[in-house]
């Protein structure tokens, strides 16, 4: 479980240590490809909770979305449209889903397991 | 190192949002410190500062080359005083006998003879007699004769103490000045030169020459005597 949370402090370290940085202008299309990226990593873990993990969804979700936000906000930029609003409230709802769903298996998992077995007596909250 | 086939996967895609993020990190970073995306009332601020700054540093410009120019004037008289001391210097102690001297000159010697008696006295008339020529510097027998020079009689006969220091035969009396007129000063006819020469028969030996080197004297210790300035 905790291979994960390191591979994150590893990539965060190693993007530092190369200190490459894209142009100021792009700063928009990647804020909305990491809240599509922080989606999908959240939606696999949910999926681990869950047991219905499946690796292609997510990696296909991972970079298709993350793509995909950016130019969405890009076409609103065309037409204009401030699709970027769009992009951070639909991403925004669905972290905040996943997170709930999240927390709800792992209360389950992890604090009622432990009641049921000092109680031996199973609820349903 | 992978146990369950999720890992892989997963992990894959934290690494990835990890460096997402960082990128992000720099990107928002230089995003802050660009100039073309700060609004304009904080460029509008900055473009003041800089004015005022730039006005203040004119400022300061022209208040330091007014400084400069005064210390310029300063260091100018300062130079002027200094060399005017510095020839002051020269001339006392040139008066005192500090230090060594040369010029022209002329040298007096006197030497040793069985005809007449020499003594102090003399010594003491032919240097009244230099400085009355107009002699700048004089010793005799390599001491330099300054304002507290003393001359007395030595214990035996022809014998003379300058200073203490007892001298002998010959005597070499040099001065420095202008040659002609030191020697005409000192030779009028029934002067003491004059004497010593006719009356007395001692063989002085007056030379002039280009140049006369006169050692230094002791400097004078003045601890008693003070300035009165008024």
């Amino acid at each position: 479980m905790w291979l994960p949370l390191l591979a994150l402090l590893l990539g965060f370290l190693v993007g530092q240590t190369f200190t490459f940085s894209l142009p100021p202008e792009f700063a928009p299309y990647l804020s909305v490809a990491i809240l599509a990226t922080l989606d999908s990593t959240l939606g696999g873990v949910r999926g681990v909770m869950q047991n219905t993990y499946d690796a292609a969804i997510l990696m296909t979700g991972f970079f298709i979305n993350g793509t995909l936000s950016a130019f969405m906000v890009l076409t609103g930029e065309w037409i204009g449209v401030d699709l970027y609003y769009v992009v951070i409230f639909v991403f925004g709802v669905r972290i905040f889903q996943n997170l709930a769903i999240i927390r709800r298996e792992f209360i389950n998992r992890y604090l009622h397991q432990n009641i049921k077995k000092s109680q031996s007596a199973s609820h349903e909250v | 190192m992978f146990k369950k086939k999720w890992q892989l996967s997963l992990t894959v895609a934290f690494a990835s949002l990890g460096l997402l993020l960082s990128l992000q990190f720099s990107t928002h970073k230089a995003l802050e410190k660009d100039l073309n995306s700060q609004n304009s009332e904080a460029l509008a601020a900055m473009a003041r500062n800089l004015t005022s700054k730039y006005y203040q540093l004119i400022r300061e410009v022209w208040d330091l080359r007014t400084q400069l120019k005064l210390l310029e004037q300063t260091a100018d008289q300062n130079k002027s005083v200094l060399e005017a001391m510095t020839r002051e210097q020269q001339k006392l102690s040139i008066a005192i006998g500090s230090n060594t001297v040369e010029g022209p000159g002329i040298t007096v010697t006197i030497p040793e003879n069985d005809i007449n008696y020499f003594g102090y006295q003399d010594v003491i008339d032919i240097v009244n007699e230099l400085w009355n020529a107009g002699a700048e510097a004089i010793s005799v027998n390599g001491i330099r004769i300054t304002q507290n020079t003393f001359v007395t009689p030595g214990e035996e006969y022809s014998a003379i103490l300058i200073n203490g220091h007892k001298v002998f035969y010959p005597y070499v009396v040099k001065a420095i000045g202008e040659p002609a007129a030191l020697d005409k000063g000192i030779s009028i006819p029934s002067g003491i030169i004059d004497n010593l020469r006719v009356v007395y028969k001692i063989p002085l030996v007056i030379e002039q020459s280009e140049k006369i080197t006169l050692p230094p004297a002791l400097p004078p210790k003045f601890e008693y005597s003070k300035l009165v300035t008024e």
